[in-house]
This record gives structure tokens, C-alpha cells and sequence, in this order.
């Protein structure tokens, strides 16, 4: 055999082997078109306030006629610390979008000592299969800020992370449990859709590495037995079963607190935690 | 009446009536022979061949599909910056997503680009290929000194550059290719996503495959010289890769030992490059601590220097054949480009830390390496010097090899001298990681080296397949490539002064100072990319159509003084090259000798003139008639 009639079999074997390779991409894509796709639901809209209620949605599967609501409030005892302000000189966008000083919200104390963004969840859930919600957790960037400050959401359920700002950023998100990641948002209105396959009670950080100002607490729940506190402190654990169980209540700079309760048929329980700063 | 005409069988004239006897006979011995199970089988003989001319074309043909896929991701990023975040097909299709590039995929091809282009592409095409295919014929030799090593060399090479390939589709919210730069400094590097540690794994093949390479050129050149080819005999493109695989040999190992390391501390928990108390993204890494990164960047640029000239000193090899075969003359300065060569050789290896100014090594080291590396500009001088005298006054065959030669001097030129402020650590500060950077080394391998590589394509590419390429074809291309790479790198030596930072997603919108510089020339310096791609499709077209129906050529169509030319058939014979072992009588370039028959006397021929006419039709496989 010549080299050139060699050649013309080289070439052959290099279109089949591009073919081959074409089928593959679209194997690739069917996988990935999940992770990649924008959903085209809006999805739940968080207040500016700071503090919104990342209340689960409801399991019907799970909810049984007798299931008791677990509410209470997180207080915080002492002086509030104050919060420094935030420069966000360094981005004249981000600057641009605030017509007063915004402070940091690792600290969140209502006027009557009400503590905001804490974390509070059932350590112990009650046996049972629970289905993820269909709706996508939304953590939205606006104004340079992470929008919930602090959220949850389930096994399963979609993480939508929104871009609103015309500037960019990168999503860093930082699970000991589940799969980091490190993404870029360098266009207003793009979304990053997620998933965490893992429990991580304890929530991790997020944050944005382009503007270190911005932080956001996120835990992976095998249940939807969580709540956190807003603004007025008050949180609200709906379609608890009957039983004993451990309330924790985690706060991102005052560490975590537990408490036992006891809930019976249809009961609407209070329970209070308080931090001491 | 027929019978009675010469033709030449190996190097012999003989009747046409015996010349057909002698083949029936070798014919006959040859079928003999296949029946005793010499017959090579398509696996030994075109995959895992041991021939350095079948070696040669593997290595050029993977390198070739490197170069265009290399291209084809800087194409990519030559989109996004020309029009940041505007959403683009081919992004779209590259990368599953939205077409909007994310600023990490733009480090991904930023990465993939330097790394495909530097050790998948270039060093592959100026060594592997040109060196394999032309070093044993130039030197007379009937292969290279280890076949099997050879082959293993390539077969290394082909592994690496898959696994670079995978690490692209590396799938999870770990995955795509490597990030950090085809430097790869850590700590960045060593926390960087999955691709990375493939990145290390190809790099590792790679560097293995460069060195079995140069142990066996440099036990060529020295072991298998033909009778009478001394060392002030050799071409310059054996010089040139005589010193390339001593650089090869001795810088190679310090960057494959600093990748184990690196890999060890992804994978293994070490920390020879990380740092105690290291924090990322606000957080302390819990890592053992206690390394450093500044480690890493000079063992990379220990080797990464020399690799400079790895890169360079083929090119220059190939365009003194080019040149002094298509000005008719003898290289001016042979011994002085020879000489130049082996001390730039030797002063590659100390000048490294100039790419370090900005660590903070201190005055005294920094002026040691200012030093040297101004005293490295100066052979390089020579030698582009001796290639300029060599035209004054030449009767210049404007050939398309020779255009590309010819572009490569000023290209080579501009970017060698843009290089002399960046090895002076006071300009180095403004200038440092900006686009000037990336002008001024572009400047040296894409229009230098690479146009080079052209050179040689069109040069030997008779010699490979007994076949021309087209030339009007070939002026296109050059013409078209030539305005165009200009057009792309010359904006970036203004880009850089005015502080636009290389490796930036956006090409500089979001800084204020580079902003209006970013801007007022990116759109056109990609536009320019794209002509530059429009311009590769005459040359794809005329490679693969001149394979098989390209203008059919003699031995020696260019008229050349070397041995590959002047004693080899076109395409050689399959093994052991020369019909009869080539005896080498004068030096390689003796053009318009005074009184000669002809303007040109090959290596082999007598004092008289030529020993024996080359042949008009090279014979597939000349049998040998003893």
C-alpha cells in the first residue's frame, strides 16, 4: 500500500471517528441540557427586606390529618452589634444601585431584639418518603446582594441563581457534602440552575468572589421540616406529625442551639430560641 | 532503438533492456522475501511504524488537527472578545450552554489554547514531524538511531494530546478542561476543578514523549552522520535540531518532575506548592502547608524559557534551507548562525527568571537575569542578520515557501525586539500580564514560527508525497494569512500599553483605564482572527487535493544542494532511505559556484559537477541493483 492510498484511509477513518464523536455530543447534551437550561418558570420572588420566609412547600404526600405547626421566635439578647457599612466602591454598578449606605447582614436584630436569618430545622424528622417541591429555590442577586441571605431547600428541588445585576458575578458556593462550584454571571438576567443531591444540615457558604462583600447560607434538607427566621424573628415549621423531636436552630455567627419539644395531634406549639451576643 | 536508452536504477545508468531484467530480479526477491514473513502487516507498518519518515508523517498530520483545533479555540475567543457576552452558535454548540461565554470557560480555552498550541502543535510539527522526516535524510542516515524508541516517542505523544482533548468534556459542576493558564501556576492551579489534574496527567505523556524524541536526534546526528558529512558540513536545520533536542533533553525534566508534584498535591494531599494558612475565598485552606508557589514558576519557566527556543530554533532551521536554497547563494555566516545557535543554546537555560520580575526576587537576582537575557538577544541577532545578508543581492525565487520564509524575518524581528522591554525589569513592571505579552510572543511564533512551519510544509511537502502543492493556491494563503495575523497582533502591542491585562473574559470592559483601549480594537483584531480562519481554507484544500492530484515532481524539484533532495527519491524508499548509502563531498549550500555546470553542486557530487543527473520520475520503490 502507498503512503497515498494510506492517506485517503486515514481520512476515512478520522470522518468515521468524527461521526462516532458527533453521537457522543449528543449523549453529552441530553445529560446536560438539564444543568445548563434556564427554567422558564418564574420562580418564588424574595422581598428586600433581608429576611424572607424560605417556608417549604408543602408535602402532601407527608401531611397526615393530625400534623401539628411548629412556630416560634429567635430573640437576641444584649446590644445588637452594629454592622459595617459596606463599600462597594470598587463596582460603581453596584454603587449605583443603593441610594443609602447598606450595612453587612451577618447580624440581623429586629428594634425589640428580634433576630433574623437564623436557620431553624428538625434534627430528628419523622419517618416517611418526602417529595421534593417542583418549584425551584430562587437565590437572586440584586444590587450586589445575595437575596435570601440564608435558605434551604431539598433533596432533589432546583437551585435557580439569578443574575439581576448588570455587572458580573460568580457564584461560589462552598458544601463540605455536596459538590462545589464556581460560576460566572457575567449577563443580567442569566440563571444557573443547580442541584444538590446531598443532606448538608449545617449550611455552607455562597459567595461571590468578585464582590467580597457578598455572602449567602444554604442548607440541603432530606425533609422539609425547616423555616427561617425573618425579619420580625418568627418562623413557622407547617405539617409537623405528632412526636419528640430536637429543634435546631443555627445562626451563622452564634453557632447552633437545640431544643427538645414534644407536639401532639393538630397542636400548634411555640417554641423560643434566643442567642446571646 | 528503445532498448538502447539509459535509464537509472538506484545509482546506476543501465540499458532499459537490463534495467528490465535487473527489476524482474529484484521483483522476484522481493516476492521471496514477503513469503518469509518480511511482509509488514498495516498495524506495524502505518500505526505502529518504525520508519522516521511514516513517524514523521503521524507526527505531522496529529500535529496539523492540533494546530486547527488550537486555532479553532482561540476562533472562540476571539468572539468574546470582540463582542463580549453577545451569545454566538458555535459557543452554544462548544459548550451545551447559552452561547453567552461564562467567564470559566473563557479561562478553559485560554488554557487549552496555549497548552494545544505550545505542546500539541508546534513542538510536535517542528520537531516530531520536520525533525523526524528530514534529519536522518539530510544527514544521510537510513533511519533514526532507535526505531522503537521513536515509535514510542510518537505513541506517548498521541495519549497526552487525547487525554488534553477529553479533559474538554469533562462533564459535573468539577468539570471542563484546565483553567489556570497553560502556565498553570498554583496555588490556583492546585485548587482549580478536575480538568487540571488531566491537564497534569497529558502534560506528563507529553514531556515523556519529547524526551525519548531528543535522545534519539541527538544519537542520530552524532552516531549516523553518511560518510564524509562532518559537522561544518551539516545543513542548518540540523544544527538547529541538533540544539533543540539538547534543550529538549535537559529542560524537560525539571517540568516533568514539577507536574508529578503538582499532581501529588491535587490528588495526593502534599503541599509542596501550597503555602500554610492559605486563604481561598476567605476561607484558610486546610491543606499540610509549608510549600511554595514560587517553586512551581521556576521550575516552569525553567523549562518554559529553553521551550522558547524549542520553538524558535526549527523555525529558523527551516527558513535557512528555505532561504538559501531559493536565493541561489550560501548561507551567509554559516558558522557564525552555528555558533550563534549552540550559545543560544546554552544561554537559554539561564535567563528564565525574566518572566519572574513582578515576584519580588530582589535587585540583584533580577539584574542577573536582565543581563543574560539581553546577551540571548544578541546570537538570535546573528543569525537574523546572516538570513538578511544572505538576500542582498540575490536573484530571489519568489516561491511560495520562500514568501513565508521571507515573512517570517520581520515577523521573527518584531517580536524578538518587542521582547527586550519585557527583560528589563523596569519596563517589565507596566508591562507585565498585559496584551503586550501576548503581542510580543505571538509575534514570535505565530507569524514567526508558525509561518515557518508553512514555509516548510510547501518546501518539503514534494519530498513526502512526490507531489507539489499548488501555488497559486499557496499565495492566497499567504497573502491572506500575512495582512490578517498582522491585523490581529499588532493592535495588542497598543492594547498593552494602555494597560489592558491579558486572560480577562471580557477583554478589559470592566476596568475603567482599559476600557476605551479594549474596546476601540477588539472588534477588528477578531474580525481580522476570522479572516485569518476564511485564509486556512486555501490551504486545507490544496493540502488534501495536492495529496492525490497535485503537479507530479522529480526528485529534486527546487533544485536543492542537500542530501534529502540531491540522493533520495521523492517520496523516499520505504526503509533505509538511500538506494546506496549517500557519500558526502562538499558543504550544504553550494549555489552559483563559479564555473560549475550547473547554478547549484549537491552534497554528493564529484568536484566536476553532478556525479549523476537526477532522476526525472522518482521509482516508488527503487530496487536496489547491486
Amino acid at each position: 500500500m502507498t503512503m497515498k492510498k494510506f492517506l485517503t484511509l486515514l481520512c476515512a477513518a478520522v470522518l468515521v471517528l468524527a461521526v462516532a464523536c458527533g453521537k457522543g455530543k449528543e449523549a453529552e447534551s441530553k445529560e446536560e441540557g438539564e444543568d445548563d437550561q434556564a427554567p422558564q418558570t418564574a420562580s418564588t420572588s424574595t422581598n428586600t427586606s433581608g429576611a424572607p420566609a424560605a417556608a417549604p412547600a408543602a408535602a402532601p404526600a407527608a401531611v397526615s390529618a393530625d400534623a401539628a405547626t411548629l412556630a416560634g421566635v429567635v430573640k437576641f439578647e444584649g446590644a445588637a452589634p452594629k454592622m459595617p457599612v459596606i463599600q462597594m466602591g470598587a463596582d460603581p454598578y453596584c454603587q449605583s444601585q443603593h441610594q443609602t449606605p447598606v450595612t453587612d447582614e451577618e447580624v440581623v436584630v429586629g428594634p425589640a431584639g428580634e433576630l433574623a436569618n437564623v436557620f431553624v430545622y428538625i434534627k430528628n424528622p419523622p419517618a416517611g418518603n418526602y417529595p421534593a417541591p417542583a418549584a425551584p429555590l430562587t437565590l437572586d442577586q440584586k444590587g450586589c446582594r445575595y437575596y435570601p441571605h440564608v435558605s434551604a431547600l431539598q433533596i432533589g428541588q432546583k437551585l435557580a441563581i439569578k443574575n439581576d445585576d448588570a455587572t458580573l458575578h460568580n457564584v461560589h458556593a462552598m458544601p463540605a457534602v455536596n459538590s462545589q462550584f464556581n460560576e460566572g454571571q457575567p449577563v443580567q438576567g442569566m440563571v444557573a440552575e443547580k442541584t444538590l443531591d446531598k443532606p448538608e444540615e449545617t449550611p455552607f457558604k455562597i459567595k461571590c468572589d468578585v464582590h467580597g462583600w457578598m455572602k449567602s447560607y444554604m442548607a440541603v434538607m432530606p425533609h422539609p421540616f425547616y423555616a427561617v427566621s425573618q425579619a420580625n424573628g418568627q418562623f413557622t415549621i407547617p405539617n409537623l406529625p405528632p412526636g419528640t423531636y430536637t429543634v435546631v436552630a443555627w445562626h451563622e455567627k452564634y453557632g447552633q442551639q437545640e431544643q427538645s419539644i414534644t407536639v401532639g395531634p393538630k397542636e400548634s406549639k411555640q417554641v423560643a430560641f434566643t442567642f446571646k451576643g | 532503438m528503445a532498448q538502447k536508452r539509459q535509464v537509472r536504477v538506484g545509482s546506476q545508468w543501465m540499458y532499459a533492456r537490463d534495467a528490465e531484467k535487473a527489476l524482474g530480479e529484484a521483483l522476484r526477491v522481493m516476492k521471496e522475501e514477503e513469503g518469509h514473513g518480511h511482509h509488514e502487516s498495516f498495524v506495524t507498518k502505518y500505526l505502529f511504524s518504525q520508519d522516521h519518515k511514516w513517524i514523521g508523517v503521524q507526527y505531522g498530520f496529529t500535529a496539523l488537527c492540533f494546530l486547527l483545533f488550537g486555532f479553532f479555540l482561540m476562533i472562540m475567543m476571539r468572539l468574546q472578545l470582540g463582542w463580549p457576552n453577545q451569545p454566538f452558535a458555535v459557543i452554544k454548540w462548544f459548550f451545551h450552554g447559552t452561547g453567552t461565554m461564562l467567564p470559566e470557560q473563557y479561562n478553559q480555552l485560554g488554557a487549552m489554547h496555549g497548552t494545544i498550541m505550545v505542546f500539541l502543535a508546534i513542538v510536535p510539527l517542528a520537531v516530531g514531524a520536520f525533525g523526524n522526516y528530514v534529519v536522518p535524510l539530510q544527514i544521510g542516515a537510513p533511519d533514526m538511531a532507535f526505531p522503537k524508541l521513536n515509535m514510542a516517542s510518537y505513541w506517548c505523544y498521541l495519549p497526552g494530546g487525547i487525554i488534553m482533548l477529553l479533559s474538554i468534556f469533562l462533564l459535573g459542576q468539577q468539570g471542563g478542561a484546565a483553567q489556570s493558564g497553560w502556565t498553570s501556576y498554583p496555588p490556583l492551579s492546585v485548587i482549580a476543578s478536575q480538568g487540571q489534574t488531566w491537564w497534569l496527567v497529558g502534560m506528563i505523556f507529553l514531556i515523556t514523549s519529547s524526551l525519548l524524541g531528543s535522545v534519539n536526534f541527538i544519537v542520530t546526528i552524532i552516531q549516523l552522520r553518511a560518510k564524509g558529512m562532518t559537522w561544518d558540513r551539516l545543513p542548518f536545520f540540523v544544527w538547529a535540531q541538533f540544539v533543540t533536542s539538547f534543550l529538549l533533553l535537559l529542560a524537560f525534566p525539571p517540568l516533568e518532575a514539577a507536574g508529578v508534584l503538582q499532581l501529588m498535591d491535587r490528588v495526593a494531599g502534599t503541599s509542596f506548592f501550597l503555602p500554610s494558612g492559605l486563604v481561598v475565598s476567605g476561607e484558610v485552606l486546610k491543606n499540610a502547608g509549608g510549600g511554595n508557589p514560587l517553586l512551581w514558576q521556576h521550575l516552569f519557566w525553567f523549562l518554559a524559557h529553553p521551550e522558547v527556543y524549542v520553538l524558535i530554533l526549527p523555525a529558523m532551521g527551516i527558513v535557512a534551507e528555505v532561504i538559501a536554497n531559493n536565493t541561489r547563494k550560501s548561507l551567509w555566516g554559516y558558522r557564525s548562525m552555528v555558533g550563534a545557535t549552540v550559545f543560544l543554546g546554552f544561554m537559554s537555560f539561564v535567563v528564565w527568571a525574566h518572566h519572574m520580575f513582578m515576584t519580588g526576587m530582589g535587585t540583584v537576582i533580577s539584574a542577573f537575569f536582565q543581563t543574560t537575557t539581553m546577551i540571548i538577544s544578541i546570537p538570535s541577532v546573528i543569525i537574523l542578520s546572516a538570513l538578511f545578508i544572505t538576500l542582498w543581492g540575490a536573484s530571489i525565487r519568489f516561491t511560495t515557501p520562500m514568501l513565508f520564509a521571507l515573512a517570517f524575518l520581520p515577523m521573527f524581528g518584531i517580536g524578538g525586539l518587542t521582547g527586550l522591554p519585557l527583560g528589563l525589569a523596569t519596563t517589565d513592571i507596566h508591562l507585565h500580564d498585559t496584551y503586550y505579552v501576548i503581542g510580543h510572543f505571538h509575534y514570535v511564533v505565530a507569524p514567526g514560527t508558525i509561518f515557518a512551519m508553512f514555509a516548510g510544509i510547501y518546501y518539503w511537502f514534494p519530498k513526502v508525497t512526490g507531489r507539489k502543492l499548488n501555488d497559486t493556491l499557496g499565495r492566497i494563503h499567504f497573502w491572506g494569512s500575512f495582512v490578517c495575523i498582522n491585523g490581529i497582533f499588532m493592535p495588542m502591542f497598543y492594547q498593552g500599553l494602555a494597560g489592558v491585562s491579558r486572560r480577562l473574559f471580557d477583554g478589559g470592559l470592566q476596568y475603567a483605564h482599559a476600557k476605551a483601549a479594549a474596546a476601540a480594537t477588539n472588534p477588528f483584531m477578531s474580525q481580522a482572527a476570522i479572516g485569518l480562519f476564511i485564509f486556512q481554507l486555501p490551504f486545507i484544500y490544496n493540502f488534501f487535493k495536492s495529496i492525490w492530484w497535485g503537479e507530479r515532481v522529480g526528485a529534486n524539484p527546487w533544485q536543492a544542494t542537500t542530501l534529502e533532495w540531491a540522493a533520495a527519491a521523492s517520496p523516499p524508499i520505504g526503509h533505509g532511505n538511500f538506494a546506496v548509502p549517500p557519500v558526502v563531498r562538499r558543504g550544504p549550500y553550494e549555489y552559483s559556484i563559479p564555473g560549475a555546470a550547473t547554478d547549484f553542486l549537491t552534497q554528493i557530487d564529484e568536484d566536476g559537477g553532478p556525479a549523476l543527473p537526477a532522476p526525472a520520475v522518482a521509482p516508488p520503490h527503487a530496487p536496489v541493483v547491486a
